[in-house]
């Protein structure tokens, strides 16, 4: 009745590898009042965003945290009864979309996910699929495509038809390495399928193949310069002491910044592999129905990509589209829309 | 537009302080508001009470002076029968005078007692008689008195006095 004298606070956590972000926007009648944006890194973490957060829950009664579930076991089922989804779908906590599908996530799971933000407390947990469901509303609604949400620590895979979900898999970036050695460990959580490989365990050799591609290698194989230096006359002393004008220019990259390249590089491979894989899974399911993807939609949260754009349309011949998308604007815009559904 | 995997938590806008601090804010609102009305009912009903009060005063003063009047009445009419007693006495005494004053050789046969008049209409044997034992007595207390005497068959005389007692004394006598 007097909601409308109250700003409406919308904040949304971003579990984004062991750092939280943290995205809040004030709103008056649906006119924005601030927006502010924090990263939570380390151990305390959680204990600093609550402290954070505090001033936002103290400002306005009316104030809805929102999170994007990081929770492996999640994923969808066609259809909306449970039931239908069998013994598979015991324990866990769904969410009926359009009548089409089911958007599920583990009981067990959330409720250690509303235990972890106790102090915060939380009004809405939203599916990766929610995510691009929302992102690219424009786009699903078109034909059959492949949509993806690059998260650092998640990869989200949904094939929809004409706006319907179709098919898909929510996957862990890291978790194949940290299993490693442990057998029939899946990357990603699947209800209703069985895996047919499972995550890669490295880099195949086969797959360095597909490097051939990549700038540095091609500097290398060009050798014509090396001619050059036969021409060279004067050529100057190397001195121990004193750099010469190559090593003035050149400057030696961090080491961090070298980790960050290779991390990218590794991600973007893994990520290519899960598309790899989950095409080649739904090409084997009843779903696929003879239908071909021709289109990937990637929601980039991480901020690499180009790779993998790479390795999709070479490899996979697929024309790819790649949109950058700000998971914290995404999960507010799915707050809000919620909210007002209500 | 239903996404969330939980139902968002029922906002309250009052705060567990705010609401007591405000449950006693209503509650000495309440208390206030409650002795306001007691008090105005009470005023109410004391103008109510010292209406009717001024109305009982006004009718009793109404009545005091109807009363007043009536014991005026009352005294007049004390009066006027103390009067009438008084007068009714004098009457009494007078005709028991008049009688007295009649002696017992005449015989009156009637008599009209007014208030400044008295006629006697009798029968006496002669006219000395007459004057003597009764006409003098009657000269002594009237102004003015006379007599017609008519002879009757056995010698004997019927006799009208009229004897009139003049303003002044009829006046004094009322």
């Amino acid at each position: 009745m007097i909601a409308w004298l109250f700003q409406k606070i919308f904040i949304a956590i971003i579990p984004d590898g062991g750092a939280l972000d943290v995205r809040v926007v004030a709103l008056k009648q649906k006119k924005l009042l601030y927006k502010k944006s924090h990263r939570f890194e380390g151990e305390s973490a959680h204990r600093e965003m609550s402290a954070y957060l505090q001033q936002f829950i103290d400002e306005s009664p009316y104030h809805y945290i929102a999170v994007l579930n990081p929770d492996t076991n999640q994923g969808t089922v066609l259809g909306c009864s449970v039931d239908e989804a069998g013994e598979s779908l015991s324990g866990v906590k769904s969410v009926c979309r359009k009548g089409k599908w089911l958007l599920y996530t583990s009981e067990r799971e959330l409720e250690s996910l509303k235990k972890t933000y106790t102090t915060v407390g939380l009004d809405f947990v939203f599916s990766p699929f929610s995510v691009i469901e929302h992102f690219f509303e424009d786009k699903i609604g078109t034909g059959f495509a492949l949509y993806a949400l690059a998260q650092k620590d998640a990869f989200s895979i949904a094939f929809f038809d004409e706006g319907k979900l179709e098919y898909s898999h929510h996957y862990l970036m890291h978790q194949h390495e940290e299993r490693e050695g442990e057998e029939g460990s899946a990357g990603g959580f699947s209800v209703g399928t069985e895996e047919v490989e499972a995550v890669e365990k490295g880099i195949s050799l086969d797959d360095i193949e597909s490097l051939d591609d990549l700038d540095i290698i091609d500097a290398l194989d060009d050798l014509s310069d090396i001619e050059d230096l036969d021409a060279l006359e004067d050529i100057m002393e190397f001195s121990e002491d004193e750099p010469t004008q190559e090593e003035k220019r050149f400057v030696a990259p961090q080491a961090n910044e070298i980790k960050l390249d290779m991390d990218r590089f590794n991600d973007d491979y893994a990520r290519f592999e899960f598309i790899q894989k989950t095409l080649s899974h739904f090409y084997t399911t009843e779903e696929c129905n003879n239908r071909f993807v021709e289109t990937v939609y990637i929601a980039d949260a991480y901020g690499s990509g180009t790779e993998l754009k790479r390795y999709l349309e070479e490899e996979l011949f697929l024309n790819v589209l790649i949109r950058r998308i700000d998971l914290g604007d995404e999960v507010i815009s799915l707050s809000i829309s919620e909210e007002e559904g209500r | 537009m239903k996404h969330s995997f939980i139902a968002p938590r029922p906002k309250r806008i009052i705060s567990g302080e705010l609401r007591l601090v405000l449950f006693f804010f209503i509650v000495t609102i309440l208390m206030l508001v409650g002795t306001y009305l007691f008090l105005g009912y009470k005023t109410f009903q004391f103008s109510h009470e010292r209406q009717s009060i001024a109305q009982k005063e006004i009718s009793l003063r109404d009545s005091i002076v109807h009363m007043e009047e009536q014991i005026k009445t009352i005294d007049a009419e004390v009066k006027i029968a103390e009067k009438i007693t008084t007068d009714n006495t004098v009457m009494k005494e007078s005709i028991r005078n008049l009688f007295d004053l009649v002696p017992d050789e005449i015989t009156l046969d009637r008599a009209e007692l007014e208030v400044s008049s008295l006629i006697l209409y009798g029968t006496t044997p002669n006219k000395d008689t007459y004057e003597y034992m009764l006409h003098a007595p009657l000269r002594s207390i009237f102004h003015r008195t006379y007599t017609s005497f008519y002879p009757v068959e056995n010698g004997w005389y019927h006799f009208v006095s009229s004897n009139y007692l003049d303003n002044e004394n009829s006046e004094e006598i009322e």
